[in-house]
């Protein structure tokens, strides 16, 4: 697979590149999928009245093409005296969110972080949460990043004491198991099966 | 070497047929039709401003006291920085479009200071590659004294199949900033009564179609209504904020982050508006 860069936008990483005959652009945080196909005339269209500049750098993989466009866009910004910061601050985020985006993030911690059992990233985000000048205005998010904070607490404790359990449990085949005889049965039929190389009791 | 071109001459100039235009294409129409058209120009002269679709960056450096830039002005900064000539610079970036973005700036007078937008009458204007939507206020565009408006985009209108620049279409369409909204009404006249009024925004600009408006001018924060944006995109970088919590966030990831929340700190602070729009 060769991937051409047709044109870039370096300051901010983004490109329009040709994978056999579609053109897409790709831009952070760089999800295929979710990577716009443009049409043909798109390329002299961003050149000429968006700001883009023409490329002509070729990849043999995705990946190539991604760090390449994060390095133009560290060039970029330094030729023009301005570095990419190491980490930007949930604080500083948070801050500046206004209430319907704050409420919306603590609807994902409940809705997937916690269930996912991202416990460190929930207690990360909650704790920045209950930390930043948001809440001055929003008590009512407080009291709910708090009430998230203890629930991600507890769901922690109970997914500890569950991988606990499991550790001190031989639980390879456990239905197996149960049923006397069925391992023992499993073993001879894997041992067979191994010897003649197939899963079928043919002379072949 | 030919005369340049005043643009903005041509414009002031063409003020008188724009007129005649618009009354013998209202001529035309049943007398309904024909009022609502009269309406729709109304309602363009009295909505429509000017939008520039810029990077997220564009806005942080306003909000720095920074000022718009065009691509010559850009070609000029890179000589200053890397000592190349700005020739080289706007050569390599345009490369095999260089020749139809210079037959046009360079054919008119002041050309190289041209800034180039579109009208706009609500909406995020042409937000495929730049979805940062610059509304100007109308203080700044009517202190411009040059101004003038396009059917369309002057790279594709002004230039015939083989490439070759066309001074006619600059002549005979080009309209000054006090007849906009009767080139814009001539132009649209067939489509205005088959669409809704809460759609009119949508025939004066959407994507791929729209009316450039090409002015000289600073371009600041000071000049700046409001910045409209998709909420697609709008979410999408708070989608990406959200992430930083959970991962280390790619270093062009971190740049437009970081570029989100010091324009998210504009608005905060009152320094900047931002409208996010379906």
């Amino acid at each position: 697979m060769t991937l051409k860069l047709e044109a870039i936008s370096p300051a901010e990483g983004i490109g329009i590149i040709r994978s056999d005959q579609t053109l897409r652009l790709v831009r952070p945080p760089y999800v295929l999928h979710g990577a716009p196909v443009l049409p043909e005339d798109s390329v002299q269209d961003a050149i000429l009245r968006h700001g883009f500049s023409a490329a002509q750098e070729q990849f043999d993989n995705w990946k190539d093409a991604i760090v390449f466009l994060n390095q133009q866009a560290v060039a970029a910004r330094r030729s023009l005296g301005k570095e990419i910061p190491d980490a930007i601050s949930g604080k500083d985020i948070l801050n500046v969110a206004p209430s319907e985006v704050l409420s919306s993030f603590l609807d994902r911690v409940e809705r997937e972080i916690i269930p996912q059992r991202l416990f460190d990233n929930a207690e990360d985000f909650l704790l920045a949460f209950l930390a930043s000048r948001a809440l001055g205005h929003q008590p009512e998010l407080g009291a709910r990043a708090a009430a998230l904070l203890q629930r991600n607490k507890e769901a922690r404790k109970k997914s500890e004491a569950g991988i606990s359990e499991l550790a001190n449990r031989d639980i390879r085949f456990p239905s197996l198991e149960q049923k006397q005889g069925d391992f023992a049965l499993s073993v001879r039929l894997t041992k067979l099966i191994r010897e003649r190389g197939c899963v079928f009791a043919t002379g072949f | 070497m030919d005369a340049m071109l005043d643009l903005f001459e041509i414009a002031r100039g063409n003020a008188n047929a724009v007129q005649a235009a618009f009354t013998s294409a209202v001529a035309t129409m049943s007398p309904d039709q024909a009022a609502l058209v009269h309406e729709f120009a109304a309602w363009v002269e009295e909505k429509a401003l000017v939008s520039i679709n810029v990077k997220l960056f564009v806005i942080v450096d306003f909000l720095n006291g920074g000022r718009y830039q065009n691509i010559h002005e850009w070609a000029q900064e890179q000589s200053r920085l890397s000592g190349r000539s700005a020739e080289d610079a706007l050569r390599e970036r345009l490369h095999k479009f260089y020749d139809k973005r210079v037959a046009f700036d360079r054919a008119f007078k002041g050309g190289e200071q041209f800034r180039y937008g579109a009208l706009n009458a609500g909406g995020a204007g042409l937000p495929e590659y730049d979805p940062w939507c610059i509304i100007l206020t109308r203080d700044f565009i009517t202190s411009l004294p040059d101004i003038a408006y396009l059917p369309g985009d002057s790279l594709t209108i002004c230039f015939s199949a083989d490439g070759a620049f066309d001074v006619s279409v600059v002549e005979g369409r080009t309209a000054p900033h006090t007849h906009r909204h009767l080139m814009v009404a001539k132009e649209r006249a067939s489509e205005v009564p088959l669409t809704d009024k809460r759609d009119w925004a949508g025939i004066v600009a959407s994507p791929g179609r729209y009316f450039e408006v090409i002015f000289i001018g600073d371009v600041s924060l000071n000049a700046v209504e409001c910045v409209r944006v998709l909420k697609t995109e709008y979410d999408r970088m708070w989608d990406m904020a959200f992430a930083s919590f959970g991962r280390k966030l790619g270093v062009a990831e971190r740049a437009l982050v970081h570029d989100f929340v010091q324009m998210r700190r504009g608005v905060v602070d009152g320094r900047i508006q931002v409208e996010v729009v379906a």
